[in-house]
């Protein structure tokens, strides 16, 4: 059995007209393997690629939460900064993925919301009135997620 | 010493020369800070404001009242005698409310909002990929078979 396997591979060996692939010959011919190196170390191959230094131009800006972005300082005395945060009808905080606020922020108001509340500054089961026309800093009417309540 | 922020609601009290009710109050709760060791850096007047709910003082015998006078007091005092001075103010019967607040930094100067990676889909969230990996670390050491030599 191993004899006459033997025997075929020698006859394929040595006849290399019969059981060879055909060469792409001008294929072949045109790029060999030397003359690949020599183009991409050439100036005139270098001077079209991409600079790696360059930044994407493109890219979109990272985003910011409006208060870390104008550098705004939330204390429980500033009772119209807060009430922006809270809802018109029950007089709580919105969630984070409501007020856009990174976490530290969010918590930072929660905090003095909840310091505002017991100091007597804010009510807590309605949203004053006079800051009804304060401008709005996001849009509670369409959460990704329900509110908690 | 640390430094505080003394919140006082007051009666709204006369300022008529002949009574000096208000005056009396503060230099009262001024002398107890400077009598135990304090510092008084500063008196703000928050005004006169109108309660966001009735409440009466602990003393039997006194209304519900709507409005009040806010003052704050900044300074610093060793932070043992809090309980002592906010027990003796307590005790006033034109003080109605007293909070002692401590100053402290609220988010730090080289923070960098985290709203971007917050917002990322949850495989590329960092704080994710921390839970990931603490879970694959965990389950590795629980693999190793601890030999005793």
């Amino acid at each position: 059995m191993f004899a006459i396997i033997r025997a075929v591979h020698k006859w394929r060996q040595l006849s290399p007209n019969v059981h060879h692939a055909k060469k792409l010959v001008a294929f072949e011919s045109s790029v060999s393997f030397k003359s690949d190196i020599d183009w991409k170390q050439s100036e005139e191959y270098t001077k079209d690629l991409p600079d790696p230094s360059l930044a994407n131009p493109y890219r979109k800006a990272k985003q910011i939460c409006i208060l870390c972005k104008y550098g705004i300082e939330v204390d429980y005395k500033n009772v119209q900064l807060l009430s922006q945060f809270v809802s018109p009808y029950t007089g709580r905080l919105y969630d984070k993925h409501i007020t856009g606020l990174c976490e530290t922020q969010q918590k930072v108001v929660e905090r003095e919301h909840r310091k505002a509340i017991r100091y007597h500054l804010i009510p807590a089961v309605y949203r004053d009135v006079k800051y009804h026309k304060n401008p709005r800093l996001f849009d509670p009417t369409r959460p990704q997620r329900p509110n908690p309540y | 010493m640390p430094s505080y922020e003394l919140f006082l609601i007051t009666k709204r009290l006369s300022k008529v020369s002949e009574e000096k009710d208000l005056v009396s109050c503060l230099k009262r709760t001024g002398e107890l800070v400077l009598n135990s060791n304090g510092i008084l850096r500063k008196i703000e007047n928050m005004g006169t404001r109108s309660l966001p709910f009735r409440f009466t003082t602990g003393i039997p015998g006194n209304k519900n009242y709507t409005s009040g006078n806010f003052f704050l007091y900044h300074c610093d005092v060793p932070p043992q005698t809090i309980y002592k001075i906010a027990d003796s103010i307590k005790m006033d019967t034109d003080i109605m409310r007293v909070y002692f607040d401590e100053k402290k930094v609220k988010i730090a100067d080289d923070y960098v909002c985290t709203l971007d990676e917050e917002l990322k889909p949850p495989a590329l969230r960092p704080t994710i990929q921390s839970l990931i990996r603490q879970n694959e670390e965990r389950l590795k050491a629980s693999k190793k078979i601890i030999t005793v030599e």
